[in-house]
């Protein structure tokens, strides 16, 4: 067989196969799942392991061992990325010798760990990671590790090499230090103000051999666990604690399938347990209770003449949850123009309309033209043709599929006469609830707020608009705040740090109170202007332009704005701080890395600091999207203060997972470890990539 | 012959007739069981008016005119003058208890991709052929090899209605429930409804399938040719995507089919080399259009 011939016959297996969507061989099992760590991570009882739960993975984990407690959340950001947030509590120190800043709670330290995939396992060859566990902020936990991983049959063997807090036992020379003398001692604590990552400290000092096993009992709930721990003890933080034995052991019992209940037994001396709640973020799905979508007539309505626009609204709205706002027939084209309101499916949500429009327009009509318009602004029109969306719906043959009958354009415009328009002046109020929490005040660890959100408006037409919100205290224990303005002063104007006075001695306040203006400018650009109490800290007017084409993966745009910080009493003062901020802004999905957002704002921030912020998001199959962020500005981490820069952390969760009924919107749930002045953005009341999601979806 | 079941249909009427020996005698056999259409029992013709809901029972079309959609299974015929929807059809076996829906699949035996579909056959054999030329010198390599090539060259390949064959699921939705184009079809439903038949070098082999037992498990108790050597095999469906299963010591899901399954085993990548590195990809795409005997 010649290599002419191998590749006809791979050719003709891939045409074949494409009639059928059988090009790949995918694998038919996500993979095991392994048990978390004391520390949150895969790993076996104190020590990490090479080993990586399945993508999208999310564990919230409780471990508690006599001196130590930890909170940790751990997420498979990516196949080959695990990452791990933590909060250790030790209970054998306070939180700070002042017992009038944080009276007897005891000590607590957030953590951020990481790890790779370097290598997958093979019939012969281990699987390899590298980690870096708590590499920002105090360093208490902070260490580094190469770990292998080989599986035979219901065992797990693992071997690794710490560093840093892994590598106290010191039981074997640290190989680096062959390579440089650099490697052979480690700097202890952190430089700076902290929330550094110390590369410097890297694979540096003692280092330890560990390894242990996991076997999985035939009994398939529980898992044993035996491990040699690469910490001698000598120097923790918690003080110097005895240590019997270095073997560590750990019964792990799979209670559910979200469910894993930990006993441990450590050191030698000492009884520890924990839990884990699991789900994973790619296929946690929601009940949904909902009317079927119409069906469609395998013969449309010839006899139809006339439609009934009132009944046709009121279908595409109890069927489709589409409002309309416009509607126009000509001649083989319908036109309707509205904003979908509930599913966030797209494709559900077009067949849901096109199932509508087949039922009650005349078979004449060739063309049905559904164009999205969100917050005012036309976004994508969607043409879909009749008869082979009819032919699909009522499956005239096996392969047609609905969404072939899809094609996604940029809205177009005509001249002709609207047959039905919807006056899109008005007032209109709405009610919802929030939530703040911090977590590890020195004052307690949780601190809370929650109550409501009265919001009202005046629409003058779909492009103006003024809007007010204002918030209602129901729930909190900010009143226990023992300070509201920090007593650190590096000379950065206070931007963010008087954060305290505006969230607290208030019941109700006012959080904006503005009017905007935004507008398609021309195809696929935007543009938006808005004045007034802009955000609950600042209040000024600003500007927006963006550029964003339909389903492209690149949009830019920028931003000026001109602000005053809000007085925290008065609702209408303002102090004397005023600065102009704006940013050039750029977002990219790029087609190399699926479900993966990044965006980069270049500018001046409100401290009056010039520097970039940098964003990766991530999105799951279920709509879930994890993002970090992190901005580095023109401050030195002397002048920034504790933390160095400013990085944060959230999750956004899509309405339609918690409720019963097709929902859109999102709520965003951000955890940023310290926030202090510099690198602090305007909280824009209008961001037009957000208001522009139906041009591009993420992930889509 | 013995005639079996015959009824109107709002769609026109479909026949099922008994078995038949040969292409020739099947098309005798249509003739006849066409002109007894107005010979059918009106009884039964209105148990299955009520069963699909129909408005009327017409009559039956003259004996000219043309089946649109035919299908054949186990050597018996069904015959529709217009597309039927798949419900209609499947009603039509409602009686067959032997038959286990979820690994019975449609196939069409005259749809445009057959060319394509027998062309694979052909250059899957060929390869096969020339990898055993290749490993003359292994006698029992060769012997195996030709054992797959001899399997593989029995069997027919047709092209698979993409659809799950489920009698109650498609009544009652209508999403599983298109209608077929006119064409020939043949039901085709596996033999071995207690076992999984393993397909690798040496042919295929059937092994008995036990409850709460993995793949990996069954691999191992089977005698297929290499088995051990194997880090991963394919779950291979005519109407779903393959799907790789991992079933060696270092890496095996705990994974279950149903009896049914057929599970190619893949030729070791150190067989196939450069040159034959696409063989498993094509030796699978081809057994998801076999239809079991």
């Amino acid at each position: 067989m010649t290599v002419r011939g191998v590749f006809c016959v791979s050719m003709v297996a891939l045409s074949v196969q494409q009639c059928f969507a059988q090009t790949s061989v995918e694998p038919m099992s996500a993979g095991p799942l392994y048990q978390q760590a004391v520390h949150g991570g895969v790993g076996l009882i104190q020590t990490p392991t090479a080993r990586f739960n399945p993508d999208g993975e999310f564990s919230l984990n409780y471990q508690d061992a006599e001196q130590y407690r930890f909170w940790s959340a751990s997420l498979q950001l990516f196949p080959w990325m695990e990452t791990t947030m933590r909060y250790l509590d030790t209970r054998t120190r306070l939180y700070s010798d002042d017992a009038g800043f944080s009276g007897s709670q005891s000590y607590k330290d957030k953590g951020i760990d990481a790890k790779f995939r370097l290598w997958q396992e093979s019939r012969y060859l281990p699987q390899l990671a590298v980690g870096f566990r708590d590499f920002g902020g105090t360093g208490l936990l902070s260490s580094e590790y190469i770990s292998a991983s080989k599986r035979w049959q219901d065992f797990d063997l693992h071997l690794g090499l710490g560093f840093g807090y892994l590598g106290r036992r010191d039981n074997i020379q640290n190989p680096f230090c062959k390579v440089s003398e650099r490697f052979c001692t480690r700097q202890q604590g952190f430089s700076g103000s902290g929330g550094q990552v110390e590369f410097g400290s890297f694979f540096r000092g003692p280092a330890s051999l560990y390894g242990g096993l996991s076997y999985q009992t035939p009994w398939q709930p529980l898992s044993i666990a035996v491990e040699f721990d690469p910490n001698n003890y000598q120097a923790d933080f918690a003080g110097k604690l005895p240590q019997d034995s270095p073997w560590n052991y750990a019964l792990r019992y799979k209670a559910s399938d979200n469910l894993d209940l930990h006993l441990s037994y450590q050191r030698g001396n000492t009884i520890g347990f924990g839990l884990s709640y699991r789900m994973n973020f790619n296929t946690v799905r929601q009940v949904k209770i909902v009317a079927p979508a119409p069906t469609v007539p395998e013969v449309r309505p010839h006899a139809l003449t006339k439609v009934d626009r009132e009944r046709l609204a009121d279908a595409l709205f109890n069927d489709a949850g589409f409002m309309i706002n416009r509607y126009q027939l000509d001649g083989r084209v319908v036109r309707v123009e509205g904003t979908s309101r509930y599913f966030r499916d797209q494709t559900e949500f077009l067949t849901r309309a096109s199932s509508v429009l087949a039922n009650q327009v005349p078979d004449t009509v060739e063309q049905f033209q559904i164009v999205e318009v969100e917050n005012g602004l036309p976004q994508v029109e969607t043409r879909v043709d009749a008869n082979a969306f009819v032919a699909a719906a009522t499956r005239q043959t096996p392969e047609l599929k609905v969404t072939d009958s899809f094609s996604r354009h940029e809205p177009s415009t005509n001249d002709r006469p609207y047959q039905l328009t919807v006056d899109d002046s008005g007032y209109y109020t709405a009610v919802s609830t929030y939530w703040l929490q911090t977590f590890g005040s020195p004052e307690t660890f949780y601190m809370y707020q929650g109550g409501l959100l009265l919001s009202a408006g005046y629409n003058f037409n779909p492009n103006v608009s003024v809007h007010g919100t204002s918030r209602v205290v129901a729930l909190t224990n900010f009143d226990e705040f023992n300070f509201t303005v920090d007593a650190i002063d590096t000379g950065v104007p206070r931007v963010r740090t008087y954060v305290r006075e505006y969230v607290s001695g208030h019941d109700v306040s006012l959080d904006n109170l503005f009017a905007s203006w935004k507008d398609q400018l021309k195809t696929d650009w935007y543009g938006a202007a808005y004045a007034g109490l802009l955000e609950q800290m600042y209040s000024g007017a600003g500007v927006e332009v963006l550029n964003r084409k339909v389903d492209s993966r690149f949009a830019y745009g920028f931003d000026v704005n001109y602000v005053a910080q809000r007085d925290f009493d008065k609702p209408f003062g303002v102090r004397d701080y005023r600065v102009w901020t704006g940013h050039a802004n750029f977002y990219w999905q790029p087609e190399f890395w699926q479900n993966v957002l990044l965006k980069v704002k270049v500018g001046r921030y409100l401290a009056g600091d010039h520097g970039a912020t940098f964003e990766l998001n991530r999105r799951f199959d279920s709509g879930i999207v994890v993002g970090a962020y992190a901005t580095k500005t023109n401050l030195s981490a002397a002048q920034y203060g504790e933390g160095s820069f400013t990085k944060g952390f959230f999750i956004s969760i899509p309405f339609d997972l918690f409720v019963i009924r097709p929902a859109k919107g999102e709520g965003r749930f951000p955890w940023v470890p310290i926030s202090r002045d510099g690198g602090q953005p305007l909280q824009r009341p209008v961001d037009l990539y957000n208001l522009t999601e139906t041009r591009s979806p993420f992930g889509r | 012959m013995k005639s079996r079941a015959l009824f109107l249909h709002p769609q026109r009427a479909f026949y099922m007739i008994g078995k038949t020996l040969t292409a020739t005698v099947r098309s005798i056999c249509w003739s006849v069981v066409v002109a007894a259409t107005t010979y059918a029992p009106l009884s039964f013709a209105n148990t299955l008016q009520t069963a699909v809901q129909a408005s009327s029972v017409t009559a039956a079309p003259p004996a000219t005119q043309p089946l649109a959609v035919t299908v054949e299974y186990g050597g018996n015929f069904v015959g529709f003058y217009e597309p039927p929807r798949l419900s209609v059809l499947l009603y039509a076996f409602h009686g067959e208890q032997q038959i286990v829906w979820h690994h019975a699949r449609l196939f069409q035996l005259d749809s445009s991709l057959q060319g394509e579909i027998n062309q694979l056959q052909h250059q899957v054999i060929e390869q096969l052929k020339a990898l055993t030329r290749q490993n003359a010198s292994d006698k029992q390599r060769s012997v195996d090899l030709m054992e797959l090539t001899r399997w593989l060259a029995a069997g027919h390949y047709a092209k698979p209605v993409p659809v799950a064959l489920d009698p109650s699921g498609a009544w009652v939705a209508p999403r599983d429930n298109p209608k077929l184009p006119a064409g020939k079809y043949r039901l085709a439903t596996p033999r071995y409804n207690s076992t999984v038949q393993l397909v690798g070098l040496g042919g295929a082999v059937y092994q008995p399938v036990e409850a709460l037992k993995p793949v990996w498990w069954l691999l191992q108790q089977s005698n297929v040719v290499g088995a051990d050597a194997i880090d991963t095999v394919w779950l291979v469906d005519s109407i779903k995507p393959t799907a790789a299963i991992n079933v060696a010591s270092w890496n095996r899901d705990e994974v279950y089919v149903l009896a049914g399954s057929r599970i190619f085993v893949p030729l070791d990548a150190n067989l196939l080399g450069e040159e034959f590195n696409q063989l498993n990809n094509a030796i699978a795409a081809l057994l998801s259009y076999r239809m079991e005997e």
